[in-house]
């Protein structure tokens, strides 16, 4: 399954699953990444990592290594930069 | 006291329905960026009490306000995103919620605080400390800059499915609080919300518990805010042209520097008027009280010691509050997170995440509130680390010492032929960039040896964009200013004090008298050697011929008072230790006398040299302490003990030392253990005597 990681900037993926139980996954979690939600990765820090999220109507950013975590089906391009 | 909300309806009734009598303890719940510090400030003014949670140093701010009658002792609990806690300053706000944090009243109400611009993220918490069994109402901030953005939010449906009352409240303008306190008073214990039971069972048993929990929650979330919230996306267009302004890798990391470089420079121009005036103030003041008094040890005590010594504090409140006034505002907007977005993967580098940033950034202003910070990494290793590179951010305790000699002793040339760009503000800018480039030296190391380990999760909200609250910020200067005067102040106030005595004490005129002798001695020695055609031998004659005179033979004696008073021989015992950084005994005399807190250094110079030297006489524009420190010569020569190498060298020195004793009693207490103190204050101490002697030999060769 693809993960989150390997969505390109501008473009929108639905989460399918949040994978591990540590602490870090029941946070990105409680932050709102549930099955079904819409995410839109809105770019990336200067040396590509972190990248920046957006979801359920506000912004976050995580480190590509835990956007591993995240599975997405497969991306729904939706404003191509 | 809140005039606004006492004065609120004095016909109503005494109480709320549960009796009069004490005050309510209301706890004020939310995720961090809800606008919950405006909301506490609108509704209690000035904390009653700003200070840690016993036995933790997580901040607890408390105030109080009557309504009705009725006082209420308001509480601010840190930030959280969830009633689970993933850091220690989350954990705090879960246990004092739960009664279980010792000496803390369990509360009687609890506020949860929702961000109306971002209900979705922020019903989450809420949806959980519904069910904590306290009397609970909802306070929707930020209402009005929702509906700026088109987002219409019905209070009164939410009311109902949350099952307790929902206030919207604009706080930067008083709305809405006298219904918040009306709410607040005759709060009940919510019933259970409208389908959350359902939701929560309804989750996929397949997943694990905590996704049950989160997928549950939403599920809900998302049927409750239909029909409350008008549209559900609250992202402008201007906040994403802003965003992708600010992080973008070029453009956002070139507005970075130029906002790192505009801070530094500001606090070095726009403070020094209002500093010369406190200077002047201050110098017009001693000579009024000189005037009055009577020669003698008590006029010295109270012009050299007292006034001196405030002095010294009071003057560098301009540039203080200044720097927090920097650090509302970026933190105001939005900015401060998108700089740790901005510098985490080159924190990342050195084995830190861009969470060390602002507790590293908030060690420029001082290191307690910025090792106090790092309650927010959840990562132990990570904090351990941040904690200790924390002290090698110069803080503003340094800053001081850094303009007084920058301004005395570099020259105020431009660099590269660029009129803007001053050889001062550059050496100033050396110095910050000095400790930042030690400590990423130090970080990188570390985590390669005796850190190692994965480094920390990294997940952090990037708030919406927003005018900073004219009173959060107010109210942020105002503290740091305050906690300045009243916890640093009063230490270098004391220490200044001590110091006189130190240095006027024992005073043993036959001691004097030996010594005066024995410098008469050395002087005729020198003057009469074979070599005395040179500038040494000239120098000797001189000092010689001004022995003879009255002022000159004063100037000798005070210098002898002084190599002979306890500071004097602690100075001379540690010569041959600061010699090779090219300091003379009386610099390691201030080095000693510093060790309580950095800034005392310009106090004991002033103290020092104001005894030891003659008056220079009037030098415009330059403090007197400049002038003093500009006359200052080694013992019996009239070489300037305070040349460019020596400066940069104290400067380099005061850049990596652990000089401060608070700093280091808070490393003590947010580590529980007393080694690292000991470690962190030799390991810089050392650190400190290699790079200044570096700088001084190098310097005496080069420049």
């Amino acid at each position: 399954m693809t993960s989150l990681r390997e969505i390109a900037v501008g473009a929108t993926a639905e989460v399918a699953r949040v994978s591990g139980s540590d602490p870090t996954s029941e946070r990105l979690l409680e932050m709102g990444f549930t099955p079904g939600v819409q995410v839109r990765v809105v770019g990336a820090a200067p040396l590509g990592c972190p990248v920046e999220l957006e979801l359920r109507g506000y912004r976050l950013s995580i480190r590509r290594a835990d956007a591993e975590r995240i599975a997405v089906l497969p991306a729904v391009v939706r404003r191509p930069r | 006291m809140n005039p606004t909300v006492t004065g609120a309806n004095p016909a109503g009734e005494a109480g709320p329905p549960d009796g009069p009598g004490d005050a309510l303890a209301v706890a004020l719940l939310g995720n961090p960026n809800t606008g919950k510090s405006s909301l506490f400030t609108a509704l209690a003014g000035i904390p009653t009490r700003v200070g840690n949670y016993p036995g933790v140093t997580v901040e607890q701010k408390l105030g109080r306000f009557t309504h009705r009658g009725r006082p209420l002792d308001l509480i601010d609990l840190p930030g959280t995103y969830s009633l689970s806690p993933k850091s220690p300053d989350e954990k705090v706000a879960v246990d004092v919620l739960q009664g279980r944090m010792a000496g803390v009243r369990p509360p009687d109400r609890v506020v949860i605080v929702i961000d109306g611009t971002n209900l979705e993220r922020n019903l989450y918490l809420a949806s959980q400390a519904i069910g904590l069994g306290i009397p609970t109402v909802v306070a929707l901030t930020l209402s009005d800059v929702a509906a700026a953005r088109g987002i219409d939010i019905d209070a009164d449906l939410l009311a109902r499915r949350l099952g307790c009352p929902v206030v919207p409240v604009v706080a930067p303008r008083r709305e809405g609080l006298d219904r918040l306190a009306d709410a607040i008073l005759s709060a009940a214990v919510p019933r259970e919300p409208e389908g959350l039971a359902a939701a929560l069972a309804a989750a996929d048993p397949a997943q694990p518990g905590p996704a049950r929990e989160a997928i549950g929650r939403y599920a809900w979330i998302e049927r409750t805010l239909e029909g409350v919230v008008s549209r559900r996306s609250t992202r402008r267009r201007l906040d994403e042209r802003i965003d992708g302004l600010v992080t973008h890798r070029v453009w956002g990391t070139l507005l970075f520097a130029a906002t790192m470089l505009a801070v530094f420079t500001s606090i070095f121009t726009l403070a020094a008027p209002l500093m010369d005036g406190i200077s002047a103030g201050i110098d017009a003041v001693a000579a009024a009280v000189s005037e009055r008094l009577p020669e003698g040890a008590l006029r010295s005590l109270v012009v050299d010691g007292v006034i001196a010594g405030a002095g010294s504090v009071v003057v560098f409140v301009p540039q203080i509050a200044l720097l927090f006034l920097w650090i509302a505002l970026l933190e105001g907007c939005g900015y401060l997170s998108r700089a740790a977005f901005l510098m985490d993967r080159l924190l990342v580098g050195v084995g830190l995440s861009g969470k060390s940033f602002i507790p590293l950034l908030s060690s420029f202003a001082c290191a307690i509130p910025g090792i106090m910070a790092t309650r927010t990494i959840e990562n132990p290793r990570d904090r351990l680390l941040t904690i200790l590179l924390a002290p090698l951010m110069s803080c503003s305790a340094r800053l001081p010492v850094y303009l007084l000699l920058t301004g005395a002793f570099v020259p105020d040339v431009a660099v590269a032929g660029i009129p803007w760009l001053r050889l001062q503000a550059v050496v100033l800018v050396a110095l910050y960039a000095l400790g930042v480039a030690v400590a990423a030296a130090a970080a990188f190391l570390l985590t390669r040896t005796v850190f190692r380990g994965p480094p920390q999760a990294f997940v952090m909200e990037l708030p919406g964009w927003r005018w900073p609250q004219p009173r959060v910020v107010l109210e942020r200067v105002r503290e740091a200013t305050w906690s300045f005067l009243s916890g640093a102040g009063t230490t270098i106030l004391a220490v200044s004090v001590v110091l006189w005595a130190l240095s006027h004490y024992p005073r043993s005129e036959a001691a004097i008298e030996a010594e005066v002798g024995r410098e008469r001695q050395r002087l005729e020695m020198l003057a009469a050697a074979p070599a005395a055609e040179g500038a040494e031998g000239r120098e000797a004659q001189e000092a010689l011929a001004a022995l003879g005179t009255p002022e000159g033979l004063e100037a000798a004696r005070r210098g002898a008072a002084q190599r002979t008073s306890f500071l004097g021989r602690a100075g001379r015992l540690i010569e041959p230790l600061v010699r090779p950084l090219g300091w003379d005994w009386r610099l390691g005399c201030a080095a000693i006398a510093s060790f309580p807190a950095r800034e005392v250094v310009l106090g004991t110079l002033g103290v020092i040299y104001n005894l030891g030297d003659v008056d220079p006489g009037e030098e415009e524009g330059a403090s007197a302490l400049v002038r003093r420190l500009r006359a200052a010569t080694w013992d019996g020569s009239s070489r300037k003990v305070f040349t460019l190498p020596v400066a940069l060298s104290i400067m380099v020195f005061f850049a990596l030392c652990a000089q401060c004793v608070s700093t280091l009693a808070v490393i003590g207490r947010e580590t529980g253990s007393r080694w690292w103190p000991v470690v962190s204050f030799a390991s810089m101490t050392i650190l400190a005597w290699f790079a200044a002697m570096l700088t001084y030999q190098l310097g005496s060769r080069f420049l």
